[in-house]
């Protein structure tokens, strides 16, 4: 195994075929496809969705050999990838890529997002740039570094992932991305953002009426409500809570967790936590008009 | 098998990162189109390497994936969308300029409108993307739907255009007439195109964001958006072209609707005025607005002041030979407001003030 040998982790609930097929084609057609050692697949729906899965596979023209179908719980997004990253990592992979599996990667993205990664001495976390709508938090165009890393296409090297131990597994989805980013900065790692990068990923609602986002925004604000909680901001945590109940009419109870990362003064200024943005956690680069 | 659907993408040499993202866009679309044209007007004989390399780095994704070349001197971008569609081989045809891309259901979305229709062509919502210059390259600043209607209106089209070139689909087998572009243009090449189709074949508009009009704020695209910072010269160069096209086009709809389309452009554009009006206004709030106003000029009007020194003014009217002043009818709190202050600042109401102190004065004392 090379030094640069990464796993790609990609956790499916449900996922339809021709979002799964998509995603994989993408990963079987890298500039880069021998640095990939395997592709690990997590399946939270406990093998509902095995027959879409065996189908993408075959449709995408990956190696079977290289990849892996793991059925399960759900245990949410981020102890999946958790569980993944510790199989991967175990059997000496050097770094971990965790992908939607709505997302598809530009053929470059892996050969880029590890030069990247080896000229910053993997002393940090990666994100890839979304595409075609780029995500709004800010990132230095010098250094690269941004506040937070979105974990929709993230690479998080081996020593990162011992050092934090990966995603807090209290977040069910959403956020979890940017605790871990705040963890990483405190411990005086940094994240990145790899503009070279680029991974296909729309968020955006395609029409007025969409359900979409009304579909997302209620597991988010109670994630958004946990992290507040988790790092002691008591009014966004109020926020989120009454945002929640505005759009669904039920109350949340109040957080078990509150102040629950303990850090000293010095690792709080490096995380630099940023609850003044509301849901971007940055200030952001565009605006809609 | 004869392809779906083919993409027809316009390009130069030397602009490869842009085509990147417009063929990255396409790759990754949830129904992939089966054949890709790239098509670019080049000043030399090649070789063009960059542009072969990437085109063949794209090979993989597509069923069909070609580069075809031509030197037109001159603006060859009208060229290079009729070069695309002589090679066409697709049922339906679509076009995405090197520096623009679709959203990820672009295809699925259109194609499926198209199958479910019998119409020719089919188009959505577009979202104007700007970039600003960014160190080596450009980031997002701004997302705006400028181009978004409520719905489809010939008579808007023909006014404006409302209808980027890659936001259509069309079906070439329902094509009133061979689908081919105006050489003689060099801007709004496929406005013109639209013209001449809708005016035969309406389009289905579907109410969903499917793609990207990206544009730079430091003017490099085509538009005239950015050019506040552009050398003189250049900026009425690039005027020049505009005037030319549209006066083009004002032929085209002279074509299409009579030797009157001037005129219904006044019209459609008066109508417009008169709709903004009503629907940023609510009526209801107008006319009582209009009844307080006329009621505050009324009440003036006829208050004992202005009625004793009526002869007066009826008087000097004679004498100027000007018209009998008459109450005036008002239709807004400002006109109302406007009167009353004009007739407290005449003569005639100035010298009837003791009048008033005497009557507010035995106002006060009855209270």
């Amino acid at each position: 195994m090379t030094t640069n040998s990464i796993s790609v982790g990609i956790v499916t609930y449900r996922t339809s075929l021709e979002y799964l097929k998509r995603c994989l084609r993408s990963i079987a057609f890298q500039s880069a496809l021998d640095s990939v050692c395997s592709v690990l697949i997590r399946d939270n729906d406990n093998g509902f969705d095995q027959e879409i899965i065996e189908q993408a596979i075959t449709a995408s023209g990956l190696d079977k050999d290289l990849v892996k179908v793991i059925n399960g719980d759900n245990i949410g997004f981020g102890a999946a990838q958790n569980e993944l990253m510790k199989l991967s990592f175990d059997k000496g992979a050097s770094a971990h890529l965790c992908l939607n599996p709505d997302a598809a990667l530009h053929p470059k993205s892996i050969e880029a997002v590890l030069e990247f990664a080896k000229n910053k001495k993997f002393l940090g976390i990666f994100e890839m740039e979304q595409f075609p709508v780029p995500h709004p938090k800010v990132a230095d165009p010098f250094t690269f570094e941004t506040p937070w890393c979105s974990g929709c296409s993230l690479l998080i090297p081996s020593g990162v992932y011992e050092t934090t131990k990966g995603f807090d597994e209290s977040f069910w989805l959403y956020c979890e991305d940017v605790d871990l980013s705040w963890r990483v900065k405190a411990e005086g790692l940094h994240c990145y953002l790899v503009k070279d990068a680029l991974v296909s990923h729309f968020v955006h609602a395609r029409s007025n009426d969409s359900q979409e986002d009304q579909l997302r925004a209620l597991p988010l604000l109670l994630a958004a409500k946990h992290l507040a909680d988790k790092w002691g901001s008591p009014k966004f945590s109020k926020d989120m809570a009454k945002e929640y109940e505005r759009r669904s009419g039920v109350s949340i109870d109040s957080d078990s967790l509150k102040g629950e990362q303990k850090l000293s003064p010095s690792s709080l200024l490096k995380a630099q936590p940023d609850f003044s943005h509301m849901l971007v956690f940055s200030p952001s680069t565009w605006i809609e008009g | 098998m004869r392809p779906n659907i083919t993409v027809v993408t316009r390009t130069q040499p030397g602009r490869e990162s842009f085509l990147d993202a417009a063929l990255f866009s396409l790759s990754s679309q949830l129904l992939v189109p089966e054949e890709v044209l790239v098509v670019a007007h080049v000043t030399s004989s090649g070789p063009f390497v960059e542009l072969e390399n990437l085109v063949s780095a794209y090979k993989p994704h597509f069923n069909s994936i070609q580069l075809l070349t031509h030197s037109f001197e001159g603006d060859g971008r009208t060229v290079s969308l009729n070069m695309g569609l002589d090679k066409a081989t697709g049922k339906y045809l679509s076009f995405l300029d090197d520096d623009d891309v679709f959203y990820e259901h672009h295809f699925s979305s259109l194609v499926q409108a198209l199958e479910k229709n019998d119409n020719a062509w089919v188009y959505s919502n577009v979202v104007r993307a700007g970039y600003g210059p960014d160190g080596n390259s450009y980031s997002l600043r701004e997302r705006s739907q400028p181009f978004k209607r409520s719905g489809y209106s010939f008579l808007d089209h023909l006014y404006e255009n409302f209808i980027p070139i890659h936001s259509f689909i069309l079906d070439r087998d329902k094509c009133p007439f061979e689908a081919r572009f105006n050489e003689n243009l060099v801007r709004v090449e496929d406005y013109e195109f639209l013209l001449r189709l809708a005016s035969k074949s309406p389009p289905i508009y579907l109410d969903e964001t499917t793609a990207e009009y990206r544009i730079r704020l430091d003017g490099t695209n085509s538009v005239l958006d950015g050019s506040s910072g552009m050398p003189f010269e250049e900026f009425m160069a690039k005027r020049e072209i505009w005037v030319k096209s549209n006066y083009i086009l004002d032929q085209v709809r002279k074509e299409i609707v009579g030797w009157w389309a001037p005129e219904l452009r006044e019209v459609t554009e008066k109508l417009g005025r008169v709709a903004d009006y009503l629907s940023t206004t609510d009526l209801k709030k107008r006319m009582e607005e209009e009844k307080k106003a006329q009621v505050m000029v009324d009440e003036i009007w006829s208050s004992t002041s202005w009625r004793v020194t009526a002869p007066i003014r009826f008087v000097g009217s004679i004498a100027k030979r000007s018209p009998i002043p008459r109450k005036p009818k008002v239709h807004s709190l400002k006109d109302g407001h406007e009167v009353v202050n004009e007739i407290k600042s005449s003569f005639s109401w100035k010298i009837t003030a003791p009048l008033r102190r005497v009557k507010d004065a035995k106002l006060e004392k009855q209270r």
